[in-house]
């Protein structure tokens, strides 16, 4: 079988040591890898690294944004002949049989069950689908379980953590997370690049929920396993046993944007288009009231709804 | 350290094992920053190994910065979480304060990266 796997890495101001870590566990897994970086300003460093270990770096002069940084990199992963793409941020690492074992899902095409939450949830897809991509568990360090893996389910109100896949359960969900996802680049020629308006937050569940729409299945392989280290401070928020990642004011932006850009998306039911407005809500509440500098948050919350809902998307200037 | 085992009829050598499983314990935090990890000789005998394969894992890992050799005190698990990103945005203040601070003093941008270069290396070098 005629197969190139082509890894894309985007990289935006990356700690070097855990970008070396992630190409030393990758690149025995796959036949190329390009490392896209996004104008950071370590991006000397970062090349040496990419240059020891034997990849091609991808220069972008300033930050362009994760899914512009992606299509680039998507873009010369195909010129090179790549058959399938595995997606990847800076800051993962791959467990060795990763690769593998997404690949053995995808060649099995064999998918137990799909992922839906207590109630039912609308949209959700056949297990008999084409798969459009595959993601590994992805298990950040934390929580450190299986169980509190960000894996999510279909549910009535949105996509949900309710369930993870046993070990050797290939399971269907509305999204995964691009990093360690594997794309076969059919399915990416049917649903179309990465939407660089988003910027950054939301790429990866825009373009699962846009190949579920075309008839596609996205797929979480419960062999296939991701350590994410999360750099992010934690929060612990009153009545939720989960930490919550907390986010920076420029991120909420983000967030807060890029979630009512995929609200006036057509791809989205309207249940899940309430379920949205209920999280804002409970999202802004949580920022404005419950953490520091919420002086800096909301004019960049107010300015968010503002182009969220005017369609300005892009790069926060 | 005594969920490690190494299967030896596996198509896995040895050493790809006991490195995947040891990468496995410090991203899921089982085995956190700076714990202690037992001597080359006491790991190879628990698992049934030759010491020059847990040697190599050991060398690798700490090529890769998963873990620190501090001589004869022992081998230890690195910090593998990045920097927060709140961490970062310190960082950056701080380095243009210093920037700043010693363009005042009359340094030039030259001297000025110099000097940090400088203390990355460590004084001494």
């Amino acid at each position: 079988m005629d197969q190139t796997i082509v890894a894309v890495i985007v990289a935006y101001n990356p700690d070097t040591p855990a970008l070396r870590r992630l190409l030393s566990a990758l690149l025995p897994q796959v036949d190329r890898a390009l490392v896209v970086d996004n104008g950071s300003d370590n991006a000397e460093s970062v090349r040496a690294s990419v240059a020891e270990f034997g990849a091609e770096w991808m220069g972008l002069p300033e930050n362009l944004g994760i899914a512009a940084a992606q299509n680039r990199g998507i873009e010369w992963a195909m010129g090179v002949g790549a058959s399938h793409l595995l997606l990847s941020d800076q800051d993962s690492v791959p467990a060795a049989d990763m690769v593998e074992r997404l690949m053995d899902c995808l060649w099995g095409a064999r998918v137990d069950e799909v992922a839906v939450g207590r109630g039912g949830a609308p949209g959700v897809p056949d297990t008999s689908a084409p798969i459009a991509a595959v993601g590994p568990v992805p298990l950040d360090g934390r929580g450190t379980s299986e169980e509190e893996s960000l894996v999510y389910s279909f549910t009535t109100w949105g996509p949900k953590r309710r369930m993870v896949p046993r070990a050797g359960q290939n399971l269907s969900v509305p999204f995964v997370l691009a990093s360690g996802c594997l794309i076969p680049v059919e399915a990416l020629r049917r649903v179309g690049p990465m939407d660089e308006a988003l910027f950054i937050d939301h790429v990866d569940l825009a373009w699962c929920l846009r190949a579920i729409r075309d008839g596609f299945q996205v797929v979480v392989a419960g062999d296939a396993r991701l350590y994410h280290s999360l750099g992010d401070q934690v929060a612990h928020v009153p009545g939720r046993a989960k930490p919550v990642h907390l986010h920076s004011p420029i991120r909420n932006y983000y967030m807060m944007r890029n979630t009512l850009f995929l609200m006036r998306a057509p791809f989205m039911p309207w249940q899940w288009k309430a379920g949205y407005v209920w999280w804002m809500a409970k999202y802004i509440g949580y920022y404005l009231l419950a953490t520091p500098d919420r002086g800096r948050r909301l004019p960049l919350l107010v300015r968010a709804i503002r182009d969220g809902l005017a369609g300005r998307g892009g790069r926060l200037s | 350290m005594t969920d490690l085992a190494i299967d030896p009829a596996a198509a896995r050598p040895p050493f790809e094992q006991l490195k995947a499983q040891l990468i496995d314990q410090i991203m899921r935090r089982r085995l956190p920053e700076g714990t202690k990890l037992p001597s080359v000789r006491a790991l190879a005998a628990q698992l049934d190994l030759a010491a020059g394969t847990v040697a190599r894992t050991y060398r690798e890992m700490e090529e890769e910065g998963y873990l620190v050799m501090r001589g004869r005190l022992g081998t230890f698990v690195a910090a593998v979480a990045p920097p927060s990103e709140s961490a970062l945005e310190r960082a950056r203040e701080l380095a243009a304060d210093y920037v700043a601070a010693a363009r005042d003093l009359g340094l030039g941008d030259q001297a000025i990266a110099g000097l940090i270069d400088r203390t990355l290396l460590g004084e001494s070098r």
